[in-house]
């Protein structure tokens, strides 16, 4: 707690960046920034900082400063975070170590070459598998899904795609191969969805080799998951359909409809004299 | 073949290993646990009760479904340990096979043993 | 080097073998997945040794003997000890690992309202009351050993 109190008051920070120039550098090396603290900073607004004012070379990504745009992952202070997430008082020390996301290769910089993270996350065929491909073609009307349907995978439906659990996964670690947790939790987001039947054919992707079985539940993607989407639980889900599904015990079930057309036009409600007249 | 298949499968011989194995070194090793289970062997590595044991027919079946059982789980769990690594094409493909030729053989090899001593 | 060669080839950047032994300050269940790893090939090693010993009872009583005669060192006494807990442990993490893989005791997914949780996290008792039992059950086995 005393370090916390100290960074509070600190007026200087130290970044220690990791910098790597491909058509220069071997290997990469970290650089050190010292630039001013302000209450309520975050990382990304310190590597702005010195983006702006100290070195304009200095390469990462960016978009939205408010964690929805999943751009800005990188290893801080030994762990994957979002860097526009992660307020530089929460770390607790006035020296902050800033490298690029740990099991991809690195572009520039503080720039992941997340190729293979799209790669994969594409492999699982990440949209709804229907047979009536008619009706996907030329769409009459949306699909039906109550409440509850819609609970057995909103949570895994908030990813977006940093890559932070892939640097987190120990698997991920050694195994160029393995699919990750981000894309087998996007497999069992579409295998729980009610209007999907793609588990069948999804299961022949993911029950491979290099698939599911290579999770083993050691739950650091999910402790990293800056949007709270437990990509943990998702893939035991997974494992438990693919099971299922392979061994024959899962029960046959109708994938939703199309909604019904409306029973009979509803009356319209008179336009309020005020806008109708203009 | 899937590789459902196989997990499932090391999945059971978990369990199963769990129940042999917790047995085998409870009566072979842990006295005061086997005294609660009302067991009691003497002086259990010697020879005399080794050759006792390997010459009964329980025993020495139970013996070779522990080894068997002990073996896929081990090897199985080798196999994902080794797969995570990066080898060379050759290797990776022939992995399955180099895990099964090991099994075999150390599974011939333990029966060899235990067969052994029973006929003895 | 032009562009398309530095697109080509980033740097590589695996954790690697260590990236599975430390990681970092992650959870409980991140570290039990070391040691279940660690357990497992622990007592392969272990299972070689013993059945390299069980073979020389081919060799007749003599050697037999001889060799049980070596184990009674204490060297091999804190090794049978140390055997006998990466069982225990491997073996109470793998109940735990065979429930919670196929989706057991996990609970349902929850919709991540901040402060997120996960379920793991919600779970922590399992691991909890599983390190209890196990930490009583290794005395026991301690005791057992010196008695
Ligand atoms: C006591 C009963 C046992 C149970 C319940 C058990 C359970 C398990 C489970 C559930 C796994 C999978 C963990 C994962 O997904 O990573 C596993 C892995 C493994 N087990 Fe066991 N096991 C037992 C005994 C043994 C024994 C006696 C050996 C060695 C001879 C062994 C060797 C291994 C190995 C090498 C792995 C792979 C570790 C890894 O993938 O990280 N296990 N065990
Ligand atoms: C440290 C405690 C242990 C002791 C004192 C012990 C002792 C013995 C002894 C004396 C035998 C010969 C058979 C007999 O006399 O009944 C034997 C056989 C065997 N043990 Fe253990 N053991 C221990 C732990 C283990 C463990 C952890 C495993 C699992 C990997 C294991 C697997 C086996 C197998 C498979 C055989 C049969 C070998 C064969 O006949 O081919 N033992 N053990
Ligand atoms: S900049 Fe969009 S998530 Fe951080």
């Amino acid at each position: 707690m005393t370090e916390k109190e100290k960074s509070l008051t600190a007026e200087e920070l130290t970044f220690r960046v990791q910098r790597y120039e491909p058509t220069r550098d071997e290997k990469s090396h970290l650089q050190e920034f010292v630039i001013p603290f302000t209450k309520g900073m975050t990382v990304l607004d310190g590597l702005n900082y010195i983006k702006e004012k100290i070195d304009n070379t200095l390469a990462f990504r960016t978009s939205c400063r408010m964690g929805i745009c999943g751009s800005c992952g990188m290893l801080i202070n030994g762990l994957p975070k979002l860097a526009c997430h992660t307020p530089v008082e929460e770390l607790g020390k006035d020296v902050v170590e800033i490298k690029s996301l740990p099991n991809y290769g690195i572009i520039k910089d503080l720039i992941p070459d997340l190729i293979p993270l799209f790669e994969s996350h594409k492999a699982i065929k990440p949209y709804i598998l229907r047979s009536d491909s008619e009706e996907m073609e030329e769409p009459t009307a949306e699909y039906t899904q109550s409440p509850q349907e819609l609970e057995e995978y909103l949570q895994f439906s908030y990813c977006v795609k940093c890559g932070i659990c892939l640097a987190a996964c120990p698997t991920s670690a050694t195994d160029v191969l393995f699919l990750g947790p981000q894309s087998l939790a996007q497999a069992y987001r579409y295998c729980a969805d009610s209007r999907d039947e793609g588990v069948r054919e999804r299961t022949a992707i993911v029950d491979s080799g290099h698939g599911v079985w290579l999770c083993h539940l050691a739950g650091a993607c999910s402790e990293a998951c800056p949007k709270g989407v437990d990509p943990a639980l998702a893939i035991q889900l997974l494992k438990r359909t693919v099971l299922a599904q392979t061994l024959r015990l899962r029960k046959k079930k109708e994938p939703s409809l199309v909604a019904p057309p409306p029973a009979e036009e509803k009356p319209k409600l008179p336009v309020p004299e005020f806008t109708a007249k203009r | 073949m899937r590789q459902s298949y196989f997990r499932v499968l090391q999945l059971i011989t978990g369990v199963a290993v769990f129940f042999l194995i917790a047995a085998h070194v409870t009566a072979l090793r842990l006295d005061d646990f086997a005294g609660v289970f009302g067991v009691h062997i003497e002086e259990p590595t010697s020879w005399g009760s080794v050759m006792d044991r390997a010459t009964s027919a329980g025993w020495a079946s139970f013996y070779i479904i522990l080894l068997a059982v002990a073996i896929y789980h081990a090897l199985y769990g080798l196999r994902v340990v080794l797969m995570e690594l990066p080898w060379p094409p050759v290797i990776a493909r022939s992995l399955n096979y180099i895990m099964m030729g090991i099994g075999i053989a150390v599974f011939g090899y333990g029966t060899f043993i235990a067969l052994n001593a029973y006929y003895s | 080097m032009n562009v398309a060669e530095v697109k080509k080839k980033p740097l590589k950047n695996y954790l690697g073998i260590w990236g599975w032994v430390w990681a970092g300050r992650y959870n409980v269940e991140r570290y039990l997945y070391t040691l279940q790893r660690v357990t497992g090939l622990g007592i392969i090693l272990y299972g070689i040794l013993h059945l390299t010993a069980n073979g020389m009872r081919i060799s007749g009583e003599g050697l037999w003997e001889d060799t049980m005669s070596l184990f009674e060192n204490p060297v091999f006494a804190v090794g049978e000890y140390l055997v006998i807990a990466a069982f225990l442990i491997h073996a109470l993490n793998g109940l735990r690992l065979i429930l919670q893989q196929l989706g057991y005791t996990l609970g349902a997914p929850k919709p991540p309202i901040y402060p997120y949780s996960h379920a793991l996290q919600r779970r922590r008792p399992i691991v909890l009351a599983m390190g209890a039992l196990g930490a009583i059950l290794l005395l026991l086995i301690l005791i057992d050993f010196v008695v």
